[in-house]
């Protein structure tokens, strides 16, 4: 299989109060195509800002990120930019949605971005609206929707331009638990209908377990030898780890 | 392109509150400015064209004082002038026709050098061709009128003669007398030709329409040498003023004709003081424009954050925010336009101009390439202004735009944004502006440097607002003590903002403080207006009755000499005017200056040397517009020869009549010897009196055997010339209201603005128990901090700037103008100010407060 996201010894330091704190250590980790991977992590162990250094968002302090075959850090802005929009989808805890774009404009927006025209991929948002129930809403702004259906959209919009990986950071942490359960379900349908790659980042033992693949970050360090995956994944298995990993 | 849109059309259908403030704020500075000059255009033009009936466009005429240097050498010694652009030759007779022998009509023949081209508008060729350098002296134009009754067409010959001698004459020494005839000499006569026959067009309509035009020579022979007049255009933005003052040393200047409309000294300070509003109004449309557009986008840097991650490039996001700036600033520079014309045309109709009142306006033409640059410089600044905020944003990564929750745009981005602000309107925008709308003085009269000092003033307290938002903490929080124990809540989220965001108070500060200090600048102009007039009024109309009789049934010197004996009755000066010294002078009775309170009281021996002697009493406005000094001698044209009047006393105690403030008094005697008036007669009279018998001196000047025409008192006259100040000044007035009105919509968009941008704060402080009515006061409260910062300002800025532009008053009018500080006004301004902020913040008030709090809590953004 090919990796989509390969990323080596990657470093990042914080500047607090003038005091220099390491977010990640040395993190390696790889992503294939289609694959659900998992972020396990309490706050403030650097899942989010693991997230921003792969999205090309957060330059790191050392290591490398490599996306399909792009090296995002050793490219401008601008070609960062452009890889961005084209290779993946962005999910985010607080949804930023644009609150004057109605629910359908919304998920245009990224083939609007692209230079793409909505209209030739109607097909696809309007499979989009069916898989995440989202049609009867379609002409609704962001304000009048509840907060699994605001997800819903942001996930839809992050799909919009058939990026093979998405980001998630945090999808649930905004949302009631049947609402989480919901979305995370949704995540596992997208990765198995569309072949997306996901890694979502998380401190919930349970979202974790949707995942094909288990990591453990704790204070920036992750180690691949605590991974959880294949059968033996459930929220029990997740929380037993964290456990005996003290996090 | 459909991204861009999609995303501007949106902005705007959320809230379509703000899309409209900000577009009226565009719309406004646009429309003041335009309206401004759309009516000076007009004003000047309508000016022209009552003046240039029957001439071109000549900015001043000289006629020689003497006969040496040469005419030709005069002409050649203009040509090098530095300030003169343009000199030409006008000569104007009147000869005969002649057909069969016998004279047919008589005609006026015009003579002009250089012939051709005509280079100061005098005719327009209607039918064959202009004259030029290369035709012989018998080759002219003729007009319609003259070519029709003399069935001529080009190509035509005509016999014409010289008008006999014997009916030219002359004023020497009180008696009109013909000029010699020069026996045996013959009449001259020619035969000329017709090359051109002229449009029914300034000089082809005068006599009747009887014209001829020819080169200068032909109707200096055929006229027998007349007066010369030598005609000069200055160049673009030389002064008047200080031409003239410079001609008369060397010449006679007449502006009878000029076509220098409003540049009289006291045109010119008015119409220079619309110039200075209207580039205020521009300055204050640009100002909240900018303000509008950087907050805006401050408010919006979430938005930016979300596209970022999208994969937007920063290209495309500043395309967003650029067309949406230029599409408000396009439509609103077109509705501004519109809304300007109307302002002018309303202006018009209602008899304003930028003269004054009392000036009609009786053309609409529309000055495209000034309208044109008008909106085009809007559109530039109102992008400029989005540019510099967006450059800022753009350069914030996206991670930290949507991740740190603690970012707070305005203090973050705004402080850069004021110095680029200040940078564009205190410098380049006042340059484009005066580029292309000059002040009407050239640098030395100092108007530039006062005009300067005065920006300096503004700029100094703008900058130091904008930039140094301690200092607005410091003076906001002094009201925020007192308010402290009567509401405490409102106090403490006041005080909050003031820590968190001090440039949004001192935006709206900036926009009010401007305004009133525009009104208080009036206010001190015009007060310092009236004071002059007052003390003019105590020296020269206090006490005095202002009489008029009907020409046809003047007063006899026995009838005003009577009038003397009358108990109450100190003086009675009879007023023969001469209008053409190149001033208006009386001809009066020296004796009767030598009394209680006259211009040459207990000076006995000025009153025998103005009897004697050609001497001038002049009052202090001549001298100060003209320079004259005690003991000069003026020359003054009596008919062809030089007469020189010297200056004896210089003084407003007596000679005003009714309504002219430079003039000149001389004993009557020598009006009679010099100009052959008729001073045993007068129709016009000054006559001082004891006002306790006013009453009684009044009925007995309606007894008196002339036709008493009027009677004005001078405590009259001088109310009528204090209401006159006030209705001239009327037209800034009504721009200042406009500039209030532009300042107030700015601090409503401001605020409504930062309403916006805190619904979600808004919504929290309603959950917790904040009541509707807790929330307007809060906005008052805060609207009563922008206005007590504003009075504060105005009032420390206002007074020092008043003095800089009541010396500027005094520079570009050459008025003796006295120092005035209205401290009233500077009271009552601060109090409408503060009133304005209050008001301003009420529409926001009821926007937020309408906001249900479960909607605002869940307000994304």
């Amino acid at each position: 299989m090919v990796s989509l996201i390969e990323v080596d010894r990657l470093d990042r330091w914080h500047d607090v109060g003038g005091e220099k704190s390491r977010i990640l250590q040395a993190v390696s980790l790889t992503v294939r195509e289609a694959e659900f991977v998992t972020v396990m992590g309490p706050s403030g162990s650097g899942k989010s800002t693991l997230l921003h250094c792969i999205a090309g968002m957060d330059r790191p302090d050392g290591g490398t990120v490599k996306l399909g075959l792009s090296e995002i850090f050793a490219v401008s802005e601008r070609q960062r930019t452009l890889i961005r929009r084209k290779f993946l989808g962005f999910v985010f805890q607080f949804f930023n949605l644009l609150p004057d774009l109605t629910v359908r404009e919304n998920i245009e927006l990224p083939l609007l971005i692209a230079g793409d025209r909505p209209e030739h991929q109607k097909h696809r948002i309007d499979e989009l609206l069916v898989v995440l129930e989202l049609s009867l809403l379609q002409a609704r702004l962001p304000h009048s929707l509840s907060g699994g259906e605001m997800q819903r959209v942001s996930i839809a919009r992050a799909l919009s331009t058939r990026p093979p990986l998405l980001l998630a950071d945090e999808p649930t942490g905004n949302l009631s638990s049947k609402a989480g359960e919901q979305t995370m379900q949704l995540f596992k349908t997208l990765s198995d209908r569309f072949g997306t790659a996901i890694l979502l980042v998380t401190h919930n033992p349970r979202d974790a377990a949707f995942g094909d693949r288990v990591l453990f970050l704790k204070d920036g360090c992750l180690d691949p030898s605590h991974s959880l995956e294949g059968s033996e994944l459930d929220a029990a298995t997740v929380f037993a780890r964290l456990e005996a990993l003290g996090i | 392109m459909r991204l861009l849109f999609l995303l501007v059309w949106k902005h705007w259908a959320s809230s379509p509150l703000r899309l409209l403030l900000t577009w009226f704020g565009v719309v406004l500075g646009v429309a003041i400015v335009t309206g401004i000059h759309v009516l000076d255009h007009n004003t000047i033009l309508s000016q022209l064209e009552q003046r240039r009936g029957d001439f071109g466009r000549v900015d001043l005429e000289l006629r020689p004082k003497g006969s040496q240097p040469s005419l030709d050498e005069r002409r050649q010694q203009l040509e090098q002038h530095g300030d003169i652009e343009r000199v030409g030759l006008l000569a104007q007779s009147r000869i005969q026709v002649i057909e069969n022998a016998a004279v047919v009509q008589q005609v006026s023949i015009f003579g002009l050098a250089p012939v051709g081209g005509d280079w100061f508008g005098h005719y327009r060729v209607a039918q064959g061709r202009d004259l030029n350098r290369l035709d012989p002296e018998h080759r002219v134009l003729v007009s319609p009128v003259f070519a029709a009754a003399r069935g001529l067409q080009p190509g035509s010959r005509f016999q014409v003669l010289a008008l006999p001698l014997a009916k030219l004459v002359d004023c020497i020494d009180g008696r009109l007398v013909h000029a010699k005839e020069q026996v045996g000499q013959p009449v001259p006569g020619a035969q000329l030709e017709v090359v051109g026959i002229l449009e029914p067009f300034r000089l082809a309509r005068q006599n009747a329409g009887n014209v001829i035009i020819s080169s200068y020579g032909l109707t200096s022979r055929l006229g027998r040498s007349p007066s010369p007049i030598i005609q000069v255009n200055r160049r673009a933005g030389v002064d008047p003023s200080r031409l003239v003052t410079e001609l008369e040393q060397d010449y006679f200047v007449d502006r009878q004709r000029s076509a220098m409309i409003g540049e009289r000294a006291d045109e010119r300070a008015f119409r220079n003081g619309v110039k200075v509003l209207g580039c205020l109004a521009l300055i204050l449309g640009m100002f909240v424009i900018f303000h509008t557009l950087s907050y805006s986008l401050a408010e919006k840097i979430r938005r930016i954050g979300i596209l970022r991650t999208l994969g937007a490039l920063p290209g495309q996001i500043a395309r967003v925010f650029l067309l949406d700036a230029f599409l408000i600033s396009i439509l609103g520079s077109i509705f501004g336009l519109l809304a300007g014309l109307l302002l002018a045309w309303v202006l018009k109709e209602a008899g304003i101009t930028t003269l004054g009142l009392g000036k009609s306006v009786t053309t609409f033409e529309l000055p495209w390439s000034q309208l044109a640059a008008i909106a085009m410089l809007g559109v530039f600044f109102t992008m400029l202004g989005a540019a510099f905020p967006l450059m800022k944003v753009r350069n914030l990564s996206p991670t930290r735009i949507l991740y740190v929750r603690d970012l707070a745009p305005p203090a973050d981005l705004m402080r850069g944004v004021n110095v680029f602000m200040l940078l564009i309107l205190v410098v380049a925008l006042p340059l484009a502006y005066l580029a292309m709308t000059p002040l009407l003085s050239d640098a030395g009269r100092g108007a530039g440097i006062v005009l300067l000092q005065a920006g300096g003033i503004v700029a100094v307290f703008f900058a130091v607002l904008l930039l140094s938002p301690r200092l607005v903490r410091t003076i906001g929080g002094l009201p925020l003590r007192l308010s402290r124990s009567a509401l405490p809540l409102a106090s403490f989220l006041v005080g909050k903002n003031l820590l968190r965001a001090p440039s949004r108070l001192a935006t709206p500060v900036c926009g009010l403080t401007l305004v009133a200090l525009a009104m208080l600048g009036l206010a001190g102009l015009t007060g310092a207006l009236k004071e002059e007039l007052r003390d003019f009024a105590k020296e020269g109309l206090h006490g005095r009755l202002f009489v008029r009789f009907a020409p046809d049934k003047p007063l006899a010197e026995s009838d005003w000499k009577a009038l003397k004996n009358l108990e109450g009755v100190h003086s009675v000066l009879p007023m023969s005017a001469i209008h053409h010294m190149p001033f208006i002078a009386f001809g009066t009775d020296s004796e009767d200056l030598d009394c209680k309170g006259g211009a040459l009281e207990g000076r006995p021996a000025l009153v025998t040397k103005m009897k004697d002697r050609r001497c001038l009493v002049i009052s202090r406005r001549l001298a100060s517009l003209k320079g004259y000094e005690l003991g000069q001698m003026l020359p003054v044209l009596a008919g062809k020869r030089v007469q020189h009047y010297e200056v004896i006393a210089i003084s407003d105690k007596d000679g005003f009549f009714p309504d002219e403030r430079a003039y000149a008094l001389a004993d009557r005697t020598w009006f009679k010897l010099d100009f052959c008036l008729n001073v045993d007669l007068a129709s016009d009279f000054a006559v001082r009196i004891d006002p306790t018998r006013k009453q009684e001196i009044e009925r007995a000047l309606r007894k008196l055997p002339g036709k008493l025409a009027w009677i004005k008192p001078g405590e009259g006259i001088e109310e009528f010339h204090l209401a006159d100040i006030d209705r001239d000044f009327f037209f800034f007035d009504i721009l200042l209201l406009l500039l209030l009105i532009l300042a107030g919509t700015g601090q409503v968009n401001l605020i409504t603005l930062a309403t916006i941008s805190r619904a979600r704060e808004i919504g929290v402080l309603r959950a917790l128990g904040m009541t509707r009515g807790d929330f307007v006061r809060v906005l008052l409260l805060e609207a009563s901090v922008v206005g007590l910062i504003t009075a504060l300002l105005t009032i420390a800025a206002g007074l020092p700037m008043i003095l800089i532009l009541i010396r500027g008053l005094r520079e570009v009018s050459g008025l003796e103008v006295p120092f005035y500080l209205p401290v009233s006004a500077a009271l009552w301004i601060s109090a409408v100010s503060f009133l304005v902020a209050m008001a301003a913040s009420l529409l926001p008030a009821i926007r937020a407060t309408g906001l249900p709090a479960a909607v605002a809590v869940r307000s994304s953004e």
